[in-house]
């Protein structure tokens, strides 16, 4: 017995060597590569089965403590800070692929399964499914899908939480609930016509049940790929005029592609590997990039969708649009899951990098880019903007990436403060954060309906009455 | 008292550049687990972000330095294969902060007692069983093989598995007796022969480590060596890598790197051909430290009757036996069905193969240990390299 109840009790639920309270362990529980400020767990438990995350959520409960689940310890933003302590559940060795059903299309995981694992093990079977695009492949696949992440296949099949199809969930007072179809049925293939309960979980930060077995849709992975790529030789100050956000939305009405992405000049510098600082934008250059990417079943597929595309850019050019064909960057001829994102943070020196993501209208980048522009410009940062487009819908991802030297604190309180401007533009774009931290989640609700916020403190009080489950998120 | 030496904060920094992403992990490709501490122990701090994080937090004051700590920072293989994923800047120098760990925990005294014990039993015997020095040449009695004399085109340095460790020294004669057979001109130390200090430098003892090399260097010099062939991955890396800053230039090869020559330019007949199906595992000390993935399979690919299959985690991707950075010793890793060499032997198994080959005395242990936990008798063998190649070139041996 180590005279420490609740470390006792752990031990008798995860086994010997799966629980720790070594300051040197916790330490590495307390932080991501965000400036969102560090915080320590009192223990960490490492799960292995559903039985004993059930345990140590009811165990939680009786000694009032939080728990906070993690899995690749890649997260940006802060989500799996314990801010109040507790007990970090690492979730990665529950890491099984439990069913992958090639005649209903859908897979089922486990959390610990990572974005390259599943990746190459649909590869296998000539599947695929939406793949997160920030994070490595070495990252959970659940988290990006229950908190409403992107994926690289976003412009067709939307984002990634529209693709769950089931879900198991531990519920905060231990009982442990199906979602979605597979809660009659024995298939995990769709989530209505019943209610659709999974609102409870989505975006909630893990503050309202640990998922310990999700269903995703999968599809088959066409065998031809081409990108067409495009710029907007705009200048620094109008980055995005609203004439070439229509544009926009017109390649968007399209449906061809399985991928619209733009990237700001910046960002695609800093992807060719350039140092801070970077040289002046010579003018020849765009101000964004853009591709899409598409995918076809034969080269016939493949050729027509990229016939059209192009011509939609030469049908652009000639009403005057400030937009010429460019080369495809490097940045976005990368296979997916890539390492790629992840080097962006060597460019001011290393280790950091935070960022603020939303979905916003198109119709809005136009103010919205311009505003980021300025912002990093005052902040004496380069501009690192990145956009996509969601299926089939005239919104999409706009989001400010900061790579930051993390051993230099003027950086880090310089971004903290990026951030937070961030998020007003957003705000004020009519935008939503995702994968908010909790700073960005106060902001939104100080805009929202109050009735909306109320309705949220009430399911969670009654989901989680003991307010256990990652307090601390969400603003609440 | 002489001021404490502090070897992390040659690392203040640089040693933010993790990015924290945890891409150390997983493998490329297969994104298979590549961490063998981390799949045995599974908290964060085995990773080599953990790892970052705690000598960040190390140099900053905010956490102190412990015995349990210590145990941490030797729980590892040091196998490279973090560095091998690493995306970032920080790979330059992610071995370089684990070197910089263990020399800390040296110059504090907080090594764990097996770890004290390997570099004590080094320091007065040159070896890290406590063994006599007199015994060191005793694996090669009756073989024919001699030692080494002024002009004889190669010394073969065995090392302390070669010489003391059973499955080490089958491997010893197996390679020298294929050696003897292809009329090659070399000859060994015997117990002239002392530890060539690879795991010495690993496990954070710098200074015993230039004893060796500088030990080492002189007497090869004396001998007038010009080339050496190393039995051991681990001497290769030390012996090629590490002597030359001490003034030892002479030429490295390991001895799959002679093999293949003598296999390709006919020396050594491999005509006699084996049916087996053969999977190769690759060392970390050959293959992630120093790029030579190619010689050991084009032996064997030479082999008529030989289908050589791949693990899933192969080459750069390579999954570490566990033995490396002195593991083969302090035995941190176990025999638990999670330690790394099971995992391994499990993969192998996966294959179908009839044989995991290996061409390292360390791997071929570890292997060999965790084949027979796992129950493959009369099953998959574990074999190294060389003893494939003598049941083939020697007539006494046959085919088995």
């Amino acid at each position: 017995m180590s005279g420490d109840r609740v470390y006792d009790l752990l031990e008798g639920i995860v086994g010997e060597g799966n629980v720790s309270r070594e300051p040197h362990i916790l330490e590495c529980y307390a932080r991501d590569s965000t400036t969102n400020p560090p915080s320590q767990p009192d223990y960490v438990a490492m799960a292995t089965r559903v039985e004993q995350i059930q345990e140590l959520v009811r165990l939680a409960n009786r000694e009032g403590v939080p728990l906070v689940p993690v899995v690749g310890m890649s997260s940006t933003g802060g989500l799996t800070i314990p801010v109040e302590g507790g007990i970090v559940v690492d979730l990665h060795k529950m890491d099984r692929i439990i069913e992958i059903n090639e005649d209903i299309d859908y897979a089922v995981i486990e959390p610990g399964v990572t974005i390259g694992r599943l990746d190459a093990e649909l590869k296998k079977r000539g599947y695929w499914v939406s793949l997160p695009v920030g994070p490595p492949g070495s990252a959970g696949l659940v988290p990006g899908y229950i908190l409403h992440g992107y994926g690289h296949l976003g412009g067709k099949f939307g984002i990634n939480s529209e693709q769950i199809t089931g879900m198991e969930v531990v519920m905060p007072d231990g009982e442990l609930v199906r979602l979605g179809g597979c809660a009659v049925s024995p298939y995990w293939f769709h989530r209505t016509p019943i209610p659709d309960l999974m609102g409870l979980i989505l975006g909630w930060q893990g503050t309202t049940g640990i998922v310990t077995k999700l269903g995703i849709n999968i599809y088959p992975r066409p065998g031809f790929k081409d990108m067409v790529g495009w710029g907007m030789f705009t200048p620094h100050e109008e980055p995005l005029p609203e004439s070439s956000a229509r544009f926009l939305m017109k390649v968007a009405r399209l449906g061809l592609a399985h991928d619209i992405s733009g990237h700001s000049w910046g960002a695609v510098q800093i992807g060719r590997g350039l140092k801070y600082p970077l040289p002046p934008k010579p003018r020849e250059e765009p101000e964004l990039y853009f591709s899409a990417t598409l995918y076809g079943f034969s080269r016939e597929e493949l050729a027509m969708k990229k016939k059209i595309l192009e011509s939609l850019v030469r049908e652009g050019i000639e009403e005057g649009l400030p937009v010429a064909c460019t080369d495809v960057t490097e940045r976005v001829k990368v296979e997916m899951p890539t390492r790629y994102a992840l080097k962006y943070s060597d460019h001011r020196g290393g280790g950091g990098l935070d960022y603020i993501g939303s979905i916003t209208p198109i119709i809005n980048w136009p103010q919205g880019i311009k505003r980021l522009n300025e912002i990093f410009d005052r902040h004496g940062f380069t501009p690192y903007i990145r956009l996509a487009i969601y299926r089939g819908t005239l919104q999409g991802m706009m989001r400010a990436l900061m790579p930051y030297n993390r051993g230099d604190e003027k950086d880090v309180e310089a971004v903290r403060k990026i951030a937070r401007e961030v998020v007003q533009v957003v705000l004020d774009c009519g935008g939503l954060v995702y994968k908010a931290p909790s700073f960005a989640c106060e902001e939104m609700w100080k805009r929202g309906d109050p009735n909306f916020l109320e309705l949220m403190r009430r399911v969670k009080q009654t989901l989680d009455p003991k307010r256990i489950m990652n307090p601390g998120r969400l603003a609440l | 008292m002489g001021e404490l030496r502090l070897p992390l904060g040659d690392y203040r920094e640089t040693v933010h550049l993790c990015r924290l992403c945890g891409n150390c992990r997983q493998a490329g490709t297969t994104y298979l687990p590549c961490c063998p501490a981390g799949e045995r122990f599974g908290f964060d701090e085995y990773y080599s972000r953990g790892k970052a994080i705690i000598a960040g937090q190390l140099l900053k004051g905010s956490l102190a330095w412990s015995r349990s700590l210590a145990e941490v920072v030797y729980r590892c293989a040091v196998c490279g294969a973090c560095v091998e994923q690493c995306p970032v800047s920080y790979k330059d120098y992610i071995l370089d902060v684990f070197a910089a760990l263990r020399e800390e925990c040296v110059e504090r005294s907080l090594v764990p007692r097996e770890v004290g014990d390997f570099l004590e039993n080094v320091y007065k015997y040159g070896n890290p069983w406590a063994e006599p020095r007199q015994k060191r040449g005793l694996w090669a009695e009756g073989t024919g093989i001699g030692e080494y004399e002024r002009g004889e085109d190669f010394l073969y340095y065995v090392g302390c598995m070669g010489s003391f460790d059973t499955r080490g020294i089958e491997m010893a004669r197996a390679l020298g007796e294929v050696l003897l057979a292809s009329g090659l001109s070399f000859g060994i130390l015997g117990s002239g022969e002392t530890c060539e200090g690879n795991e010495v430098k690993l496990l954070g003892e710098r200074g015993l480590f230039e004893i060796l090399a500088g030990e080492n260097i002189r007497r090869f010099t004396g001998l007038g060596v010009k080339r050496v062939v190393t039995l051991s991955p681990h001497a290769y890396n030390a012996m090629k890598n590490e002597y030359p800053a001490y003034g030892g230039n002479f030429e490295v090869k390991h001895y799959t790197q002679l093999l293949v020559e003598m296999v390709v330019d006919g020396r050594i007949d491999l005509s006699k051909g084996v049916e087996a199906r053969v999977t190769y595992h690759d060392s970390c000390f050959l293959g992630r430290y120093n790029q030579e993935y190619e010689a050991p399979r084009k032996i064997l690919r030479s082999i008529p009757g030989v289908e050589l299959v791949e693990m899933e985690r192969n080459r750069e991707n390579s999954f570490c036996c566990g033995g490396g950075g002195g593991n083969f010793y302090t035995d941190f890793f176990g025999s638990e069905p999670n330690s790394p060499a099971r995992i391994r032997v499990r993969e192998a198994l996966d294959t179908g193969a009839d044989i995991l080959a290996v061409a390292c005395p360390v791997c071929l242990t570890m292997l060999d240990d965790a084949a027979k936990a796992e129950g493959t008798e009369g099953g998959m063998r574990v074999m190294d390299i060389s003893e494939i190649l003598a049941s083939l070139v020697l007539p006494e041996r046959g085919s088995s």
